[in-house]
């Protein structure tokens, strides 16, 4: 088989079946080509294809269904509130943190203060995790979106400024091998901070088009 | 634009537009809906090749798109210098 005929094969499955005329048409056309031309010409296909299946879905009101949302929250929320509990609770977390170990593991090398500091701002701004989790499932379970938009913009903002005052921070005062590197791009900057900011935004969205657009789309819609 | 109300082939135009067939096919189906364009199959001369599409600019589409290329006119050299009715 060759390859074009297999592009054409997931074309076929792709394609919404109000479209599929043409999608013959684009086969028929292919019949008039060969080798190379005829492979990039199924691959054409293929992705008009793809633009049919996801046009639907782009109905520019960021309107998702229960089931997505679900995803967006433990995606977004689960990992933070993790880290959250782990900085806050866990064995070297701030509430084990006794005098000796702040004076041994803190205080006496260059930097920790600022560790410190961190790790402290990690635990109120790791609050963000349980408190996006539980207005995550709340909009699953209700339908109900951020209605208070100090509240959301409180929630949206901290973790930014957190989040860039500690690098600067790190540069100025934290210890001198701290480095902003590709970890810790991906890591603190896109999954802690600038995914479970994004579902904050989401919801607050979903929340100002409640009342104009329609209820959330039902799970089993 | 030349032949405006001529009957052309999918690849014909892919060709004249240099748009590949993944682009152009989505802005054939969005013409067609919005009654832009006209398609329809027609048989070919070779025994054992498929029927094949072909396309050409509804009365409503040719009147929007000499809308669209007064517009570029008005927008002044830059436009004009992109877009040309050939």
């Amino acid at each position: 088989m060759s390859l074009a005929a297999i592009l054409f094969g997931l074309a076929q499955r792709l394609m919404p079946p109000a479209r599929a005329e043409w999608l013959d048409a684009m086969r028929a056309e292919s019949d008039q080509l060969h080798g190379a031309e005829r492979t990039r010409w199924a691959f054409g296909s293929f992705v008009a294809a793809l633009k049919q299946r996801f046009a639907p879905m782009d109905t520019g009101n960021f309107r998702v269904s229960r089931w997505v949302m679900l995803v967006e929250t433990f995606g977004a929320f689960g990992p933070l509130t993790l880290g959250w509990w782990e900085i806050t609770f866990g064995g070297s977390g701030v509430l084990r943190i006794s005098p000796d170990v702040l004076v041994k593991a803190f205080l006496a090398y260059p930097g920790g203060p600022y560790i410190l500091a961190m790790q402290i701002a990690g635990g109120v701004v790791g609050l963000l995790g349980p408190i996006g989790l539980f207005l995550g499932l709340r909009y699953v379970l209700t339908g109900q979106g951020v209605r208070n938009r100090r509240f959301g913009w409180t929630l949206v903002t901290l973790p930014i400024v957190a989040h860039v005052m500690g690098t600067i921070a790190g540069y100025l005062v934290g210890p001198p091998d701290f480095n902003y590197s590709a970890f810790g791009f991906w890591f603190y900057t896109v999954m802690l901070t600038a995914v479970p900011v994004g579902v904050v935004w989401h919801l607050m969205v979903l929340a100002r088009s409640v009342s104009s657009i329609s209820p959330p789309v039902a799970a089993t819609a | 634009m030349d032949e405006p109300r001529k009957w052309h082939h999918g690849y014909e135009l892919s060709k004249a537009t240099e748009l590949a067939s993944g682009t152009l096919y989505p802005i054939l189906m969005r013409l067609s809906d919005r009654g832009f364009l006209d398609h329809k199959w027609v048989e070919t001369p070779e025994a054992g090749r498929p029927a094949r599409h072909v396309y050409r600019l509804t009365a409503k589409g040719v009147a929007h798109a000499n809308e669209q290329f007064d517009l570029c006119d008005e927008a002044g050299a830059s436009a004009t210098g992109t877009v040309s009715r050939a």
